[in-house]
Formats: C-alpha cells, structure tokens, sequence
C-alpha cells in the first residue's frame, strides 16, 4: 500500500477520479477546482472554478468531462485541459450542492436548491423536476443509470428517465440529510435530523419504514456495499452496518466498528469487492470490511477493529474509490489531496 | 463546548421597513476589518457584492427529539455547515429573518444541532423597530410583540420621525413586553457595531443593571413619588400620552420616614382595588382615600388641580409611568420635583398578554427541586415562554450557575466561581404569554433552601 499527498490548498469539498483512473479532480470550498496526475503525484493545473466556492464535483466514466456545482447557481462542464468550462447553465437554485454523473457516465443529475436536473453529456437539460418541498438534501443514481431517487424534508422520491412524474413517491415526517439507494435499487436508506435512519423497502407500497434510532448525532454518511447487503452508517465515532438480508435490519444486531477518534465525517464502500472505506473528523482514514467480520451474536458490542488505518493531518471531508477499485482518493479539511493505493 | 471557540450569532428581526436592509448594507460596507458573513432572507436585497453575503430559503424543519417538540431551519443549518468548514475564520454571523417570521426556529436550530452548537452560539437577537410606524403593529400584530420579547437588544430606529415623548411612551411599552432588552436608538440604523456582534447578550448581568424594575413584586401601580407640598392648590398637568386614562390615588403621609412609606404604599394598594372615580381635566383631586380615573380623552392630555390639605408629604402613585405623559406638578407657576420616586414591575394582565416576569433572590436553590420545576415548566409552558435567562445560586456549588432557552429547549451550563458570598443572588427572567406571575413565584419559592 502507498499513501500519496497533494495540496489544493483549500478545504476538499469533493473529488473524483477520471474514468480512466489517472487523475483525481478535487473542489475546493472558497472556489479552486484542482486537477492532479495519480501516477506522479503532482497537481496538472489549478484555477477558480466557481465565484463564492464549489460544492461538488463529479466526473464521467467514460467521457473525458467533469461538472462541478457552485455558490454561483451554476453548474460547469469542464475538460481536464482547459482553465474554460466546455458550458455553464444555471442548474436551477442559488447552490448546486449535487452533481453526480449516472454511472455509464452518459447523464450528469444536479440538485441545486429545490431542483432536480439531468442533463445529457452535451449539458443539455433534459428533465427538471422543480417540486421537492425544501432543498433536495441528497441524490443518487440508480446502479443501471435508469433513474435517480433524491430527499428533501419529509418526501423521498424516485425517478425513472423519460417519465416526467417519480415513479416512487414516499412521505414522512421527518427531514432528511442524506440518502442512500442500494445498488439493486430495492432498498433506501436515509438519514434524519433527528439522529435516526429510516429503512424503506421499494416499492414501499405505503408501508410504514424502518426506523432505527439510538444514534449519537445526525447520520450525514451511509454507504451500500454493491451486493445491496450491507447499509454502513455514521452519526457517531462509530460506524454501525445493518445486515439487511431477509427481513433485516428488522430485529437484527448491527456490527459496530469502532476505533475512530472523532465523529465519522465519510464512509464509502467498493463497488465490486467487500472494503469499506470511512473517514473521520480527527484525520483518520480505517479499511474494514463487514462481510469478514466476526458479527456480534445476541448482545450488541462494539466489535469491530479496522483492517488498515492512515492518518491525516486535519478532518476528512470526503472519499472516493478509484474506478477500477484499487485506490481510495481522501479530500481534507486543511486542504490536501490523498491517495492510497489498496 | 469552549465558548470562546464559536463563532457568535446575531439574528436580526423586525417588520419590513424599520430599517435591517440599511443596518445590514452599513455593516457590509463599513470598514471595521472583521469577517461578517450576513444572510440575508431575500437574495440579492443586500446591494453589495460580497461573497459572504448568503440568500436564504427559510425552510422550517419540525423535529420530534422524544419529549421535546421544536423547529429548526434547515437552510441555515446547511449554508453554516458549509461556512464553518471555511479555512478564514469568521468574526461573527448575522441572519436576518422576514419581517413577519417568529424568531423562534432561527433560535432553536442553535441549540439542538449538533453541528451548530459545535463552532457556533446565540450571542443576541436584535430586534429593529420603526419608531413612528411601530404603534400600530404592537397592537394588531402578535408577530411584532413576539419579536420584542425575543430581542435581547431593541433598536428603536427613525428617531427624526418622532418627538421625545414619543419615544419614551415607545420604550416603556417596549419595556412592559420585555423587561430586559437593551433599548438603543438609532437614526439611519446607526448603531456601532459592538452593540450588537459578540455581546453576550444570554449573561445577564449586565442586563439586569440596566433593567431593576421588574423584579420588584408587580403593583397596580408603576410609579409612586413623594412630594413635599405647601398648603394651597397645585396644578397637575399631562401631554398626551399611549392611554386614553390613567388611574392615581394621591395619600398624606405622617412623615418621609421608611415606616410612614411602607405604611402609605400599603394603602395605595388597597385604594387601588376600588372602583374609580372618573375625574375629567380641570377637576380638583384631594389627598386622601380616593382612586382617581383621569380621563384625558384620546390622545389628549391634561390639566388638574391638585388639593394635598394640609402642608407635608404627600405620596403619589400612579397607574402607568408618568413619563409617559410627560407629568409636571407646579404651585404660582414654580415647578415641584418629587424628593424621591420609585417604579414597579407593570401589572400587565389587564393589558397585554406578553410581558417579563423576574425574580431575584439571595438564598440558594436545591439543585434538584430548582431542575425539576424547571424542567416541568418547560414541559408545561414551553410554548409560551419565549425567552427565558438566568444566573442560579445553586446551594452547595461553588460556581454560578447560568443558563438561556428558547420555548422548550433550555441550554444552562456551570459558569465561573461565584466572587463573593454577597454576590450569590438568583436572577431569573421569563419572557412570554400569558405568564401568571403568581404561580411562577410560588414554583421558584418552592426551590429555595
């Protein structure tokens, strides 16, 4: 394993790596957007991307093209060589806190206020759904690139591409901050302002969710593993993974890994292959992995021990496996880049 | 939490034209070297391109944490998020709300997210009202008296609009709704910036300095002077003022002794519970056991004849502050001053339904009975309690205990040691609806040691 550092300078809201897997591009809060060569470790070239900062940042598998969202209303498409974004469209509300590119890499969805978009690789708008009831709070494709599910307080929705009205439509009271669809799109998993997950079935079919409560603070971070099994959670020093096979995670024990010195401030799972990746607020990065882990039997314990661990010099704000699943790309409160090659 | 480590709040209310945006773009272009960020609640009203100037959506959140029910905004909680992880530490953050918003949620999302509570506090609300045009909201708005029972600190703005008069009749109905607020008056918004960025406004000592009055027990009557009177008629007069009437009881008194005033007070409380007697101006009043309604007429004053009897003293006690009317008491054209005066906590059930409530107390407070009771007020009155502040001598702790709330939520910490053991004195302040001071009292009586 190697550990690579870089610097953006300027604390790493998001980063993604290129389809092909050589470079990383990273956002950074106040506005620089940076892109950096994996293979030699040096940053290709940095500039101000958005006025006011950048939000997120997404790139697509298999184009050479990135978008990045800002304080500007904007979102921007850019090519890896050029200081000019390719287009620039106002995405619908005053931040664009979501960019997220399908993974075929052919459509990018944006959540920008109370606006969701999709837009084409050519960053043209195809679909625009401006009725969420407050600022969408999170948005994630669908694995087979069909549809998008976003939240917002007290609705979640799914979408199918081509429809113009959500094919899935879920309402409770509760306001969510964040959002996790599995990867066989059967299943949600969303966070609360009220430190509880609540688990939906799809269809849900009006059948009352799952909540699962007793968390420490607000869970912000949740990660699917790809077989659709495990549901890792923050909201805590701990992270807590549901087994959600059967009828779980009713009247199941989580496993609880514990060792992180600060509350988990990112969590991402491999998309093929069983590691976990999590980040904390203290600068630490911890490899697990919940399928070979030893679960907890009748009494829930915190059991779990992380497989590798990486330190940091300030909070980590976010995690990103490399497409081809090897590598693991760290953003950070001080504003450097990492890169640990599994 | 290590107070000095957050980043202090300032939430900025108040009705539409009195006055934010001009408070808000002075800040905004003053030169004072501290890093401000400012959200606003309408983008793009603020003129000034600024990127730490922030439009919000006001999205109001319900949470249902268990027994406690509140409000959150949601917008403020992600736009703070992001601001926090900024590498330029800010100096300060003021929001500002619509005019008609509660400023309860704004409030709330500072002491129940625990990102918030992490790198931010509540340092004050600061409310702005219109000095000419706010008469008419304080008596058909309950949003406008819900905001100045909220302000920490009040800011009566457009004073060239109104006279003098005016503008005290103003801050003692201010005062009346929130005994506590520090009243400033500004013209332009002017107001220097330290009065309302990182003032700490939830300690109240400094608060109730400037505001003794109320935790004295409520009278019938906010004001009582002692007037040395020669024998023969005296000429009463009153400008107009906010009430149409007032109700006064004018009693001799033995002499200026403390004996003879404790004596004479008691009696005004007992003239006071009678039936009026209406006088209209020109009438003569007599000392003695009569309660006088001076009918002045709407927005009228007035100008009476005043018969002490015998020369002495004369004790004078009055229904609403005289100020407010600007009184004057004169003999052959000399003008008479009273030799002492005293005011009292306003007797606001009659009149209003949102008023201050405080108490202050020299012996110490059980720590589980004063908790419980707290507890149970909250749980019972929350919803109408607005603000609620307090400093607690807690029997057997050597540091002050202290603590703010917003409703049901309640954020009460210990504090330093006490200095002295003259200083241990309990000063609690409830601000809100329909609050029955009586059974406040006897609540708060029933944690003393």
């Amino acid at each position: 394993m190697e550990l690579i550092r870089a610097e953006l300078g300027d604390p790493v809201l998001g980063l993604d790596w290129s389809g092909d897997g050589r470079y990383i591009a990273a956002a950074g809060i106040s506005g620089p957007c940076g892109i950096f060569d994996v293979a030699s470790g040096k940053r290709c070239r940095q500039w101000k991307a958005h006025a006011g900062g950048v939000l997120a940042v997404g790139w697509s598998a298999t184009e050479d093209v990135f978008a990045t969202g800002g304080q500007d209303g904007t979102v921007r498409w850019w090519s890896p060589g050029s200081d000019d974004p390719l287009r620039s469209e106002q995405a619908g509300g005053s931040w664009v806190e979501h960019v997220t590119f399908s993974p075929n890499g052919r459509n990018l969805a944006t959540g920008a206020g109370k606006t969701l978009r999709i837009w084409n690789s050519a960053g043209e708008s195809l679909f625009e759904f401006q009725n969420h009831e407050s600022t969408v709070s999170g948005l994630e494709w669908r694995a087979d690139s069909k549809g998008v599910a976003t939240s917002c307080y007290g609705k979640i929705r799914c979408f199918r591409l081509g429809e113009n009205q959500p094919y899935e439509e879920i309402s409770l009271k509760a306001s969510f901050v964040s959002l996790a669809l599995s990867p066989n799109g059967r299943a949600i998993g969303a966070g609360t302002q009220e430190n509880t997950i609540q688990f939906f079935r799809l269809p849900s079919a009006g059948e009352e969710p799952l909540r699962m409560s007793g968390y420490p603070s607000k869970v912000k971070h949740l990660a699917w593993d790809s077989g659709a099994r495990f549901l890792a959670s923050g909201g805590g020093d701990m992270i807590t993974v549901w087994d959600v096979r059967g009828r779980g995670p009713a009247g199941t024990i989580p496993l609880q890994c514990a060792g992180h010195p600060g509350l988990i401030s990112a969590l991402a799972f491999q998309k093929t292959g069983e590691l976990l990746a999590s980040g904390c607020a203290s600068g630490k990065v911890f490899l697990w992995n919940p399928a070979k882990s030893r679960w907890p039997g009748s009494k829930p314990e915190p059991v779990d021990r992380p497989l590798r661990a990486f330190g940091f010099q300030s909070g980590i704000l976010c995690l990103k496996w490399s497409p081809d699943q090897t590598a693991l790309a760290v953003g950070c409160q001080d504003g450097s880049v990492g890169w640990i090659r599994v | 939490m290590n107070p000095s480590n957050t980043i202090p709040v300032t939430v900025l209310t108040g009705f539409l034209g009195s006055g934010k945006t001009t408070l808000l773009n002075r800040i905004l272009s003053e030169n004072h070297g501290k890093r401000i960020a400012v959200i606003e609640n309408e983008f793009g009203e603020i003129g000034i391109d600024n990127e730490l100037v922030i439009g919000a959506d006001e999205e109001i959140f319900e949470m249902n944490n268990g027994c406690i029910c509140c409000t959150v905004r949601g917008d403020l909680i992600r736009i703070l998020g992001n601001l926090m992880k900024r590498k330029d530490r800010l100096d300060a953050v003021l929001i500002e709300t619509t005019g008609l918003a509660d400023p309860a949620p704004v409030a709330q999302t500072f002491f129940v997210d625990d990102d918030m509570k992490s790198a931010f506090r509540l340092d004050a609300i600061v409310t702005m009202v219109d000095a000419k045009h706010v008469w008419q909201h304080l008596e058909a708005s309950p949003e406008c008296q819900e905001q100045l029972a909220f302000a920490d600190v009040t800011l009566v703005n457009k004073t060239d609009l109104v006279d003098e008069a005016t503008l005290k009749s103003l801050e003692a109905k201010i005062r009346s709704v929130n005994a506590v607020t520090r009243i400033h008056r500004t013209h332009n918004a002017k107001v220097p910036l330290d009065q309302i960025l990182d003032i700490r406004a939830f300690d109240l000592q400094n608060t109730l300095a400037s505001a003794p009055d109320f935790l004295k027990p409520e009278m019938p009557f906010e004001w009582a002077g002692f007037y040395r009177l020669d024998a023969g008629t005296h000429v009463l007069e009153f400008q107009p003022g906010p009430d149409p009437s007032m109700d006064m009881v004018v009693l001799p008194m033995l002499d200026a002794s403390e004996g003879s005033w404790k004596a004479t007070l008691q009696k005004a409380v007992e003239v006071f519970s009678g039936e009026p007697r209406k006088q209209e101006p020109g009438a003569s009043l007599f000392a003695g056991g009569e309660l006088h309604q001076l009918a002045f007429g709407e927005g009228r004053g007035g100008r009476f004849l005043l018969e002490p009897g015998l020369p002495g003293t004369c004790g004078v006690f009055t229904q609403h502050h005289p100020d407010e009317f600007s009184m004057q008491v004169s003999r052959n054209g000399q003008r008479v001053f009273p030799t002492s005066s005293e005011t009292f906590a306003p007797n606001h059930s009659h009149d209003q339904s949102v008023s201050s409530v405080g108490f202050r107390e020299a012996r110490s407070l059980d720590p589980k009975r004063f908790d419980e009771w707290l507890g149970g007020l909250l749980r019972d009155k929350g919803t109408d309690i607005y603000r609620m502040k307090g400093i607690v001598n807690l029997a057997g702790v050597k540091d002050r205990f202290v603590f703010q709330g917003v409703h049901m939520l309640l954020d009460g910490k210990p504090d330093r040691p006490w200095k002295t053991e003259s200083e241990r004195q309990t000063q609690i302040v409830f601000i809100g609806k329909n609050l029955n001071r009586a059974e406040l009292e006897s609540g708060f009586r029933s944690c003393l040691v």
